[in-house]
């Protein structure tokens, strides 16, 4: 048996953080935020008997104001963020009334918000690595992460790391997801073994593929030694819960708010994905909305270049140097073999080059993009020119044109709920502040709700009771 | 949890757009051009991120700079409602936030090319919540 020892200095970190955190429930909500621990918790909308904080709403307006690719960036116009707004109110009427439902109770909530906040807690851009990094974060984690997996005695079986690697390489090649039943026959074998706070403990193929399924927003392996790293990086993942548990970033009032606030998203899109099934799109409907959108869902039917073919991925690496005179002459290496034209045509089911078309679209004519894996090879394409643009055929893209289609038609069932529910939402912060345009009075007006309580009151508390 | 990076150069741009955001983003993918005059080329880095949830919030940032023959920076993600595909050129940069509308497996496609020292281009990705 042995004992993990943070270093002193970990160790003794709890304490200030404590005290930081503390001091920031003691300022109370109107201090000047900082984004690591204090948060305003005044409530901005209330719906009933629900509130949400400012914090949670200046949160998502950040999110909206900060989208849209805008270049050079600027606000958006008044008419959008209205928009937003009503859409941002209509699911918090939803949100209000999945909580009184107990929809935040429903185990597939509450396991992936527990998975959540645990993903979060142990990132390496998370609150701990914040935390205790210092003005490096990333140097600390590293350091720690090496302390860690020297500490616990972690002694990797690279072996059967090996094994697990060739029973998942193939899927993971097509880019499907890591199955139990891949490893069954070597589910049983040891990857690694290493010491939690003095207990002896075992990773072995079985527990990485359930970590692994189980895990949040994981990155596929790209290969052995990624795999190998997952590996360490569950270990270390198991301290850093431990660590940023005991320092109480799990109780900061902001991770508190993100995790509601994950948790309601989580409801809402249950119940949009309950609305969504419930949806009857007939094909006519798909036909006039591919109609109606045919630029959007239009792309050139074929891309022209030439392919240069390398043995190796470095010299292939230099290929992409075009022989121009603005680089140093020589340094561009000759192909293996070259293939002009190549061509890439859009709609077939095998392309000539396992790069996803959209990718070959964007690449600028006269580039060199690459280098790919080319049957056994590395290749660099030079791209030429597109072809006409042309609408993607249906067939292609059904799955996608239902989705978009459904989505807006939620969105407007949504909208429509709020309009019925107008009387229920008490507003209690300056829309001004934020550019929007109080839609209330206007909604109330238009739905023949009485406009006596909120005449005049843009910028003012909201009160339709 | 991984951080993908190819080189760690010249990100600043991107990080201070993206703490400017302080929703917590949680998860970088990055790839980056490097910074010497005898490693030219392109420097890609796609894959998939399994089980992002519904309601995830992700930023991407992208920019290319330098006086040379073109750098440029590319982006690509797909999956749970999300729709990115965007290059820049020398010079330019791009920055978006974004939420997830459904759970997922999130592809993303990065590159960053240079052809000339001291061009530079980075590409980078961000999920959290």
């Amino acid at each position: 048996m042995r004992t993990f020892f943070l270093p002193v200095k970990i160790r003794l970190l709890p304490l200030a953080v404590f005290a930081l955190v503390l001091a920031t429930r003691i300022s109370g909500a109107h201090e000047a935020p900082n984004p690591a621990f204090a948060v305003n918790l005044t409530p901005a909308i209330r719906i009933g008997e629900f509130t949400t904080s400012r914090y949670l709403f200046e949160k998502n307006y950040r999110q909206f104001t900060g989208s849209g690719l805008r270049h050079p960036k600027k606000d958006p116009a008044t008419e959008e963020l209205n928009r937003w707004f009503a859409l941002y109110l209509a699911r918090l009427v939803i949100k209000a009334d999945l909580i009184q439902q107990g929809e935040l109770d429903r185990p597939e909530v509450v396991t992936i918000t527990r998975q959540m906040a645990r993903y979060m807690l142990t990132q390496p851009q998370g609150p701990l690595y914040i935390a205790l990094g210092g003005s490096d974060p990333p140097a600390f984690r590293r350091e720690r992460r090496a302390q860690i997996l020297k500490e616990s005695q972690f002694a990797a079986n690279s072996g059967n790391i090996s094994q697990l690697w060739s029973a998942i390489a193939p899927r993971l090649n097509r880019k499907e997801a890591l199955r139990t039943q891949d490893v069954e026959p070597i589910g049983a074998s040891i990857l690694a073994d290493y010491f939690f706070n003095g207990i002896a403990k075992r990773v072995s193929a079985s527990d990485f593929v359930r970590d692994f399924q189980q895990g949040i927003a994981r990155l596929v392996p790209r290969d052995i030694q990624t795999l190998s790293e997952q590996i360490e990086d569950m270990i270390v993942a198991e301290y850093d819960l431990v660590d940023a548990e005991k320092l109480g970033l799990d109780q900061t009032p902001q991770f508190l708010e993100d995790r509601y606030n994950f948790a309601l998203n989580q409801a809402l899109a249950l119940y949009e994905e309950k609305l969504s099934k419930q949806l009857v799109i007939s094909s006519a409907e798909l036909e006039t909305y591919h109609q109606a959108n045919l630029r959007r869902y239009s792309s050139p039917v074929e891309i022209r270049g030439a392919l240069f073919i390398y043995f190796d991925l470095e010299t292939a690496r230099r290929g992409m140097t075009a022989p121009t005179e603005e680089n140093i002459p020589g340094l561009a290496p000759l192909p293996f073999q070259t293939i002009d034209p190549f061509i890439i045509p859009r709609d077939v089911p095998t392309p000539p080059l396992d790069v996803p078309y959209p990718f070959l679209i964007s690449t600028p004519i006269g580039q060199r993009c690459g280098p790919f894996p080319y049957a056994g090879k590395y290749a660099v394409f030079l791209k030429r020119t597109a072809g006409e643009f042309s609408p993607l055929p249906m067939e292609k893209i059904q799955d996608q044109l239902r989705r978009d289609l459904s989505r807006e038609k939620i969105e407007a069932a949504e909208i429509e709920s709020l309009m019925r529910n107008l009387n229920r939402v008490q507003l209690l912060l300056e829309l001004t502040d934020y550019k929007i345009e109080n839609p209330l009075p206007r909604w109330r007006s238009e739905t023949g709700q009485a406009t006596s309580q909120d005449a005049g009151t843009n910028g003012k508390k909201t009160e339709i009771d | 949890m991984k951080t993908v990076k190819v080189s760690f150069h010249s990100i600043a741009l991107g990080l201070c757009l993206l703490a400017a955001n302080a929703f917590a983003a949680s998860y970088l993918i990055q790839v980056d051009s490097p910074q010497f005059p005898n490693q030219y080329g392109a420097f890609w880095n796609n894959g998939s991120i399994s089980n992002v949830p519904a309601g995830a919030n992700f930023e991407w940032g992208i920019e290319a700079s330098g006086v040379g023959a073109s750098p440029y920076a590319h982006i690509i993600v797909g999956g749970g409602g999300l729709n990115v595909n965007q290059s820049v050129g020398a010079g330019g940069n791009a920055y978006d936030v974004g939420q997830t509308s459904y759970a997922d497996t999130i592809s993303y496609q990065l590159s960053a090319n240079t052809w000339a020292y001291p061009d530079h281009a980075s590409a980078l990705l961000y999920v959290g919540w």
